[in-house]
């Protein structure tokens, strides 16, 4: 389940590209997380990732022993990739139960969060951009896939959600997958390298997104040199 | 439901050549000795009812699926050109004479229009453009239509123009049968695609993640329209309101919900819409001078319901 990017041009237009010629390889098992300033290119990165958009140029694919996935089979790559968009979504008139069982069992998905049972009859519309959020975090979980990307899913988070967030992507990775995740919650990063049980950290990673690349940064990097990095 | 029974009885029941209960089951029964009952029942009254009917719940349907599709409340039939596009068609067979029948024209016209619209949606990334691409569309063909009806003749353009202005009354038994034939390939496609419409609401990028194949849906959609809103247009002419605003008065009485779970309702809705609007145009037919079309009623009924329902929900577009 590594997922490799070889050359990979990403971007709108052919003659502006957000990001220029990436070549990395993400560990199976591991947090990857990619900092960025606004604008660099992250949501468009994992939009081009989740096979929504296509890259200006360059290929990636999941390998799985001796199995290559490519994006171009959509059906297989689905089945490999989950998604939380970074706005949840708006005006959908589905109740929060209505909204897990499209993506499996929802009973599963209200035990293993505090909050989703109580919610389960109110309508997506009726909740608030955090308590949205929370709900699009477990659908995405629902649909147990290994990779499991995530555009800001901190960013509408009061503190304890975050945390609990962060512990329910470290169960996700403990189970044997992997997430990707843009965001901008440097203290939340830090932390979780701090916190996270070694064999995990080991597979994974930090990359700062600009345009010449993913640039890596040590896992083991305190909170100041995370900022400087960043400006 | 019980408002569609109530007016299905009374739309059957009421008309300018009055009938009692008995003669009325009898003529239903088909063992009526009159053959004038029998002959304003099944071959006015019924198909007349089942067009209205059938074609509200279509409209209905469209305009949900419409609004799902474009994440758009303000989306509809009427709106995406779709319907001008039949309007387009009709004229040319009306005005300029030429020898192949309405529906066919009409059906014709909806499916340029939606070709049009499926080439920009390839182009567009996001629905709103093809939303605006539609409008322009619209425009575009609402002015070949005037340029046609300006060098047309005194007496096609009167049909033309009373076609404009909707009727379900004068479709066949025939032309009926078909309606409720379309209503059932709708709700058939609706019932099975619903999770994916569901899906689709969750957003565009999530929906193909989640393994929603955004061109064969959007195909799907636009084939499925433009021959349902061809079929309605040429027998009923080019009716705006229906599909627009089905949907909303729906959400004002009941919670939003699922697709599976709403079609029902909406269905319901805009059947008890049309046959309401019907009557209307029949009770201002038997009564007064003036005489009611049917887009005109849609219209003076529709807006204010539409405004209302808006206004009451300016927080809430789901």
């Amino acid at each position: 389940m590594r997922l490799h990017l070889n050359d990979l041009w990403v971007g709108h237009r052919a003659h502006c590209p957000l990001l220029e010629g990436v070549t990395v390889c993400f560990e199976p098992g591991g947090m990857h997380v990619l900092l960025g300033v606004n604008g660099a290119g992250k949501t468009t990165l994992l939009r081009t990732l989740l096979g929504v958009q296509t890259p200006l140029s360059g290929h990636f694919f999941i390998k799985s022993g001796s199995e290559v996935i490519h994006p171009i089979d959509g059906k297989a790559w689905g089945r490999h990739v989950a998604f939380v968009p970074s706005m949840p979504p708006k005006h959908v008139g589905l109740t929060v139960s209505e909204l897990l069982s499209l993506s499996g069992s929802s009973s599963e998905a209200l035990s293993s969060h505090p909050q989703l049972k109580s919610w389960r009859n109110q309508r997506m519309s009726m909740l608030s951009d955090g308590q949205a959020q929370q709900v699009m975090v477990a659908r995405a979980m629902l649909q147990s896939r290994h990779w499991l990307v995530l555009d800001e899913p901190t960013a509408f988070l009061d503190v304890r959600s975050q945390r609990h967030l962060w512990s329910m992507l470290t169960t996700h990775l403990k189970k044997g997958g992997s997430a990707m995740l843009a965001t901008h919650d440097l203290r939340g990063v830090h932390r979780w390298f701090d916190q996270a049980p070694q064999g995990v950290v080991e597979a994974s990673s930090i990359h700062i997104v600009n345009q010449s690349g993913l640039k890596p940064i040590s896992a083991s990097a305190s909170l100041d040199d995370l900022e400087s990095a960043l400006v | 439901m019980l408002l569609l029974a109530l007016g299905l009885v009374l739309h059957l029941l009421l008309g300018e050549v009055s009938m009692g209960w008995s003669e009325w089951m009898q003529a239903i029964l088909g063992i009526s000795t009159s053959s004038l009952h029998s002959v304003v029942l099944w071959e006015i009254r019924i198909p007349r009812a089942l067009t209205a009917i059938s074609a509200g719940i279509l409209l209905g349907w469209l305009g949900m699926l419409m609004q799902t599709w474009f994440r758009n409340p303000l989306a509809g039939p009427s709106v995406l050109g779709i319907t001008s596009g039949g309007s387009l068609g009709v004229a040319m067979s009306v005005l300029l004479g030429l020898a192949f029948p309405a529906w066919m024209a009409a059906a014709g016209g909806c499916l340029l229009v939606l070709g049009l619209i499926g080439l920009g949606a390839r182009r567009f990334a996001s629905p709103v453009t093809t939303l605006v691409f539609g409008l322009m569309i619209s425009y575009a063909v609402g002015a070949t239509v005037t340029v046609l009806q300006s060098s047309a003749s005194a007496e096609s353009l009167q049909t033309f123009v009373f076609w404009g202005m909707g009727t379900f009354g004068k479709a066949t038994l025939n032309q009926a049968t078909i309606c409720l034939i379309a209503v059932m390939i709708l709700g058939g496609w609706l019932f099975w695609r619903a999770s994916w419409l569901d899906m689709w609401t969750l957003g565009e990028d999530l929906a193909q993640t989640m393994g929603v194949p955004r061109s064969r849906l959007q195909g799907e959609i636009l084939l499925l329209t433009g021959l349902m809103v061809g079929l309605v247009t040429s027998i009923c002419g080019p009716l705006a309101f229906l599909g627009l605003a089905t949907p909303h008065v729906y959400r004002f009485f009941h919670a939003p919900r699922s697709h599976r779970a709403a079609m029902l309702g909406i269905g319901v809705w805009g059947a008890v819409l049309a046959l309401a609007a019907d009557g209307l145009v029949r009770w201002t037919d038997a009564n007064g001078g003036f005489h009611w079309p049917l887009n005109a009623v849609l219209a003076m009924l529709g807006a204010p319901v539409v405004v209302m329902v808006l206004w009451k929900r300016n927080h809430d577009w789901s």
